[in-house]
């Protein structure tokens, strides 16, 4: 069938530029998705850190908060293609003609944009947690900054795990619109195969079954990762009243 | 007379409109076990609260050894170190298993060698009894469990004071007797403790003295003996009635 | 008897989801164009332009025909062949390279100031575009003046060949390189309308320019404005770069200075003119329509 050898022909004639493209996608949603995830821990920590009492801490941290919560409003309110045009050419009328490095501007965008949603979902994250816990750590001590990094992040980064799985796979997708900017992702070279094969159809559906392989396995990945952090589902008891060698395995119930 | 350890004067708390202390003064001795009884809603949980900060107090004094706790240059985490808290509903670290949990707060506030907060840790697990289920998460554990270590998570710091916010009342009766248990060992090794209860057999059998409460003052206050057997005031008389009666 | 319900609203739902679907997609042309000699044959036809372009402001006064645009050039012969359009407009050097390699495809002529389309041939014409008060204005026009018409014709021939994978020896309008270059020219285009300019992956055909900027190895840049700009760059004594930019990105990268000209089959429109400078135009064509056989 002629629409198979196509098909077929695409993977193979331009198999490097189908490589690389996966390769900067996945570059740029990868490491965009962690450098959000630390923007969204970081503002997240702030924005729900109490108040000091002194007059200045007080009043810069109120500052704060507002620079943080125009911030997400601003980046989770317009589309991610149309703040790649706006920063990109920005910059090049800002500074007279010097653009911007293609791949790291693309992680820059997809990070921020990333981040200004993760400022939510950790925000969300860190006020599910119970009140008790932080009481806890308080009684034993513990400072804010110790209670955050010790016992209310390690939580949180459990519970948001889906959330951040899910932007994780949207950023695979939404990398495709930084072509406009002209990155080099995988939707840019499908450009590029389209204008010379002008076999729009095929050269799409290949890129499609592309972006699904990328997603599928990375859903699967950090679904494996979930059931790791969730640990085992039994514990060890030690030693027993006539003999410490023996140990008992526990299940938990349910 | 023995050193007073922890001194409230005229100690005032509100929430918005509604105050909760109208005025506590109160101190405690070293080794001394005071309980706090007293009706739901009569402030106890609150001025145990103010005595570790938890509660910021609206007006009056905490002293410990003499110094005032709500001064700017006062070392609140040292101090919490050396006042520990057990809540009522545990409040262990979710995150962390029952060996963690009586680690971490050594290692990052102390600044005790890990191997030797872990067996500090252990010492103390052992005592309560826990020590079988040092690898089990809080949520594998029963409450009574969770309980015995959240006590062994609070002297892990080898604290002077311990105050105890209710600890068996979230337990199933079942339970109970084996923090009571913990609770009285703790006790006759001379920790000073103050602990609000509603376990009258332990306040009376245990404690050296026992405060009544009630609309945010203290009514009563004396050894078991004379508050049980004896009491003068009318609102502890019919308190203690209602509560022998159920 | 719950679930019997959801079965039901479930395939309620999809019916109605391909009523809609039906209702709104585009119908096929019912129009027949496959004999069209002129103009007046495409009526009621379904004719397309790439938006943003001169050919989508040409296909504007094209009355009594269907027009729509797309952002893509490329993307209007995908919709020809697969039937949703009847043709589209392009220019006469396009569409003879297009029909080269599609036999299927044939072109007609929109003849200039006839049946109601006003285009003059300076309109139809392209130019270099630079940013306001270049002074590579002069310098450039003074190259371009010195290529003869029959030249231009010669190298639109050859390009087109070239376009077809025919093997071309040697440009008619190429000079050598300087031996040595100062200073660099960066030129613009989309690098994807053949065959003013397009990108090949193999590099391999006469003439073709690496095309610059990040992660853009392995990509090549051929056509008559590479040529063309490969022609100004050495008579310049510059070294050249080509950068691949979508049509809408090519004014604000000359006027931010992201480069120094634009050459990309681009005609000087007085729309344009007002944001940057153009040379002299440095190829004349006629507009078409391509259409199916």
């Amino acid at each position: 069938m002629s629409f198979l050898n196509d098909v077929a022909q695409i993977f193979v004639k331009y198999y490097p530029q189908l490589l690389s493209g996966v390769g900067n996608t996945m570059l740029i949603a990868l490491v965009g998705t962690v450098a959000g995830l630390l923007i969204g821990l970081l503002t997240g920590m702030v924005r729900t850190a109490p108040l000091s009492k002194r007059a200045v801490p007080r009043v810069l941290h109120r500052i704060l908060n507002g620079i943080i919560a125009v911030y997400v409003e601003i980046f989770r309110g317009t589309p991610m293609m149309v703040q790649s045009m706006v920063i990109y050419w920005g910059y090049a009328f800002a500074t007279g003609g010097k653009t911007l490095p293609l791949i790291p501007s693309g992680i820059l965008i997809v990070s921020i944009n990333t981040g200004a949603y993760m400022a939510e979902i950790v925000r969300g994250g860190i006020i599910s947690i119970d009140r008790g816990q932080f009481e806890g750590a308080l009684s034993i001590g513990m400072s804010h900054a110790q209670t955050m990094v010790k016992v209310v992040l390690p939580q949180v980064m459990r519970n948001i795990l889906p959330s951040v799985s899910n932007e994780f796979v949207i950023n695979i997708k939404d990398t495709s619109v930084l072509n406009v900017i002209g990155v080099t992702e995988l939707y840019y070279f499908a450009g590029i195969i389209k204008r010379q094969n002008f076999q729009t159809f095929q050269t799409y559906l290949v890129v499609c079954v592309l972006y699904f392989i990328l997603t599928f396995t990375v859903t699967r990945i950090l679904r494996y990762i979930e059931k790791r952090l969730d640990g085992k589902n039994s514990y060890t008891i030690f030693g027993s009243q006539s003999a410490s060698a023996a140990e008992i395995h526990v299940q938990r119930e349910g | 007379m023995a050193e007073k350890v922890i001194e409230l004067i005229g100690l005032k708390k509100q929430f918005g409109e509604n105050t909760v202390l109208r005025g506590i003064d109160l101190s405690v001795e070293k080794g001394e076990v005071l309980s706090i009884i007293g009706a739901s809603g009569s402030g106890k949980s609150t001025m145990l609260r103010c005595i570790n900060l938890l509660e910021t107090p609206t007006d009056g004094k905490v002293l410990f050894h003499g110094k005032d706790i709500t001064a700017d240059d006062f070392r609140l985490s040292r101090y919490r170190t050396q006042v520990g808290m057990v809540f009522q509903s545990f409040n262990l670290f979710n995150n962390m298993t029952a060996l963690q949990n009586c680690v971490t707060g050594q290692v990052s506030v102390l600044k005790r060698d890990r191997k030797a907060a872990q067996e500090i840790a252990m010492n103390y697990l052992r005592k309560v009894g826990m020590e079988p289920y040092i690898n089990a998460k809080p949520a594998q554990l029963s409450g009574g469990q969770k309980q015995r270590v959240a006590i062994a998570r609070a002297l892990a710091m080898e604290p002077e004071v311990l105050l105890f916010d209710e600890p068996t009342s979230a337990l199933d009766p079942q339970m109970v007797g084996e923090v009571l248990d913990v609770m009285r060992n703790l006790a006759a090794e001379g920790l000073t403790m103050i602990v609000v209860t509603h376990e009258m057999a332990f306040a009376r059998d245990v404690s050296t003295n026992v405060v009544f409460m009630a609309d945010g003052v203290i009514c009563e206050e004396g050894a078991p003996h004379d508050i049980f057997e004896n009491p003068r005031n009318p609102k502890t008389k019919e308190f203690l009635s209602r509560f022998l009666a159920r | 008897m719950r679930r019997k319900t959801k079965i039901v609203s479930v395939f309620l739902a999809a019916v109605l989801c391909m009523v809609l679907f039906a209702g709104c997609g585009g119908n096929a042309s019912t129009v027949d164009v496959k004999n069209a000699k002129s103009l007046a044959d495409l009526k009621g036809a379904k004719i397309a332009a790439q938006a943003g372009t001169f050919h989508a402001d040409a296909l504007a006064q094209i009355e009594d025909v269907q027009s729509s645009t797309l952002p893509e050039f490329s993307d209007l012969l995908t919709a020809l062949k697969s039937g949703s359009i009847d043709g589209y407009i392009a220019e006469e050097p396009t569409a003879v390279s297009v029909c080269k390699t599609n036999t299927e495809l044939d072109y007609i002529h929109l003849k200039n100031n006839d049946t109601g389309f006003t285009a003059t041939a300076a309109d139809v014409g392209i130019a270099v575009g630079l940013k306001k008060g270049s002074e590579l204005r002069e310098k450039i026009n003074a190259i371009l003046a010195a290529i003869t018409t029959e030249q231009r014709e010669q190298l639109m021939e050859q390009i087109v060949s070239l376009a077809a994978g025919e093997k071309v020896e040697a440009f008619a309008v190429s000079c050598a390189a300087p031996a040595t270059t100062e200073g660099v020219l960066k030129i613009g285009m989309e690098c994807a309308y053949e065959p003013y300019n397009w990108t090949d992956t193999t590099g391999d055909s006469l003439g073709a320019v690496p095309i610059s900027g990040e992660g853009k190895d392995g990509l090549y840049a051929n056509g008559y404005d590479v040529q063309i700009a490969q022609y100004v760059a050495n008579k310049l004594g510059m070294k050249l770069e080509v950068y691949q930019l979508e049509w809408d990105s090519l004014l604000p990268a000359v006027q931010s200075g992201t480069i120094d000209a634009v050459i990309a089959g681009m005609s000087p429109t007085a729309e344009r003119a007002k944001e940057i400078d153009f040379t002299d135009t440095y190829y004349e064509s006629n507009l078409v329509v391509i259409i199916r056989k």
